[in-house]
């Protein structure tokens, strides 16, 4: 790793920043400190490049890094309408300011999931995760990151296709 | 059935063992999860790799000094480490006299000349280049280097609309440098050699020789 660090670190950055962004603006961030976070986050690989032994494990080390820069954000900020990954529970309905420029950001069904359902479904559908990957990341285990995912998809469901649970087990659709 | 439909969408569940029913709602999630993610994969394609690589690139300077200090060290310590010698009387001996013959033939060719004068080293004489910048829509520039330890000591002037100059008095040598405009862009000299640091940046390079060099 250090090697391919000394030797090409700039094809890192560009193999992983999009991937990055996208998961900070997917958890609500707004474009530039998204941007900004992640160009910490790879300054912080670069000063701690030693941590890192294997180069196959450089995604891995490289979303946590950026996953605890983005909290060290929202903890300095204490931007609720993010919420990001410390709050179980979506933002209440009366925030609506919040709750409009979260939706806003990351579209209506995304954002109405909770923050933690949002990452695990981020994960798995955008940037290609394992469950095992998932569970490293979010500190849990993979049948919790397994949970999550499925939550995600259910509540999505009930967002973006509210038939979808008339669809029988014989084939055809209840009246 | 949600359960099957989820070890399908995981992959984990061939489909030609999904039912038909099962097969449609399969289906259905995959337009869920597109129509959830759609917004997310509209976003921009950004690219950070040229900011982080300046900012963790190694000035050339920094380098130079850092490996210098490495190498003094070393030879410190070398130098500075008790070691134990073995050592025959006979080649003591015919060393000393060795040595006495050297100096006594040194007395006699040094012996007419003139008294020793200590003279100091020449002062290395400077040179004034002339660093120039095209640049209309600039505000402020400044010019950072080996010769100011990178640190923006050295502003330009507008000497003309967009043209911006500063001379600066160089001893001879070979120097690495870039503008900065308004006091975040890195700007290469356009009209001087460009040099990689290996990281994916670059600055730009002067050669200064001394005045009887040039002549």
């Amino acid at each position: 790793m250090t090697d391919l660090l000394h030797g090409d670190f700039a094809a890192l950055v560009r193999s992983h920043q999009n991937a990055l962004y996208r998961y900070g603006r997917g958890l609500g961030l707004d474009h530039d400190t998204a941007l900004d976070l992640v160009q910490e986050a790879f300054i912080k690989a670069h000063e701690r490049r030693d941590q890192c032994r294997d180069g196959a494990n450089a995604r891995a080390w490289l979303f946590r890094i950026y996953r605890n820069a983005m909290l060290d954000w929202a903890r300095n900020v204490r931007r609720t309408e993010v919420s990001l990954l410390d709050v179980e529970e979506p933002p209440h309905d009366d925030d609506f300011a919040e709750r409009h420029a979260l939706r806003e950001a990351i579209g209506a069904a995304l954002a109405s999931l909770s923050p933690l359902l949002r990452e695990a479904f981020l994960l798995r559908h955008e940037l290609g995760h394992s469950y095992e990957e998932i569970a490293a990341l979010s500190d849990v285990t993979v049948s919790a990151a397994k949970m999550r995912v499925a939550r995600a998809h259910a509540a999505l469901r009930e967002t973006l296709d509210p038939d979808y649970g008339n669809v029988t087990s014989a084939g055809g659709r209840s009246s | 059935m949600a359960d099957r439909i989820q070890r399908a969408l995981d992959g984990e569940l061939p489909i030609d063992t999904l039912t038909p029913t099962e097969r449609e709602a399969l289906q259905r999630h995959r337009a869920i999860i597109g129509i959830a993610l759609e917004p997310i994969r509209g976003l921009p394609v950004i690219d950070v790799a040229p900011a982080v690589m300046r900012r963790v690139a190694p000035r050339p300077g920094v380098v130079h000094r850092a490996r210098l200090a490495v190498a003094a060290g070393a030879a410190a310590r070398w130098l500075w480490a008790p070691r134990a010698l073995t050592l025959r009387p006979a080649y003591a001996m015919a060393g000393a006299l060795a040595f006495a013959a050297v100096l006594s033939i040194a007395n006699v060719r040094s012996a007419p000349s003139a008294p020793a004068v200590a003279t100091a080293p020449a002062a290395r004489a400077r040179v004034l280049v002339q660093f120039r910048l095209g640049d209309a829509q600039a505000h402020d520039v400044a010019l950072v280097g080996d010769f100011n330890g990178w640190h923006a000591r050295h502003r330009l002037h507008q000497v003309d609309p967009g043209v911006w100059s500063v001379d600066v008095a160089l001893e001879p040598g070979v120097y690495h440098y870039v503008f900065v405009v308004d006091g975040k862009a890195w700007r290469l000299d356009p009209l001087a050699p460009r040099v990689t640091d290996g990281f994916g940046g670059a600055s730009s390079r002067v050669s200064v020789l001394a005045p009887e060099a040039r002549s």
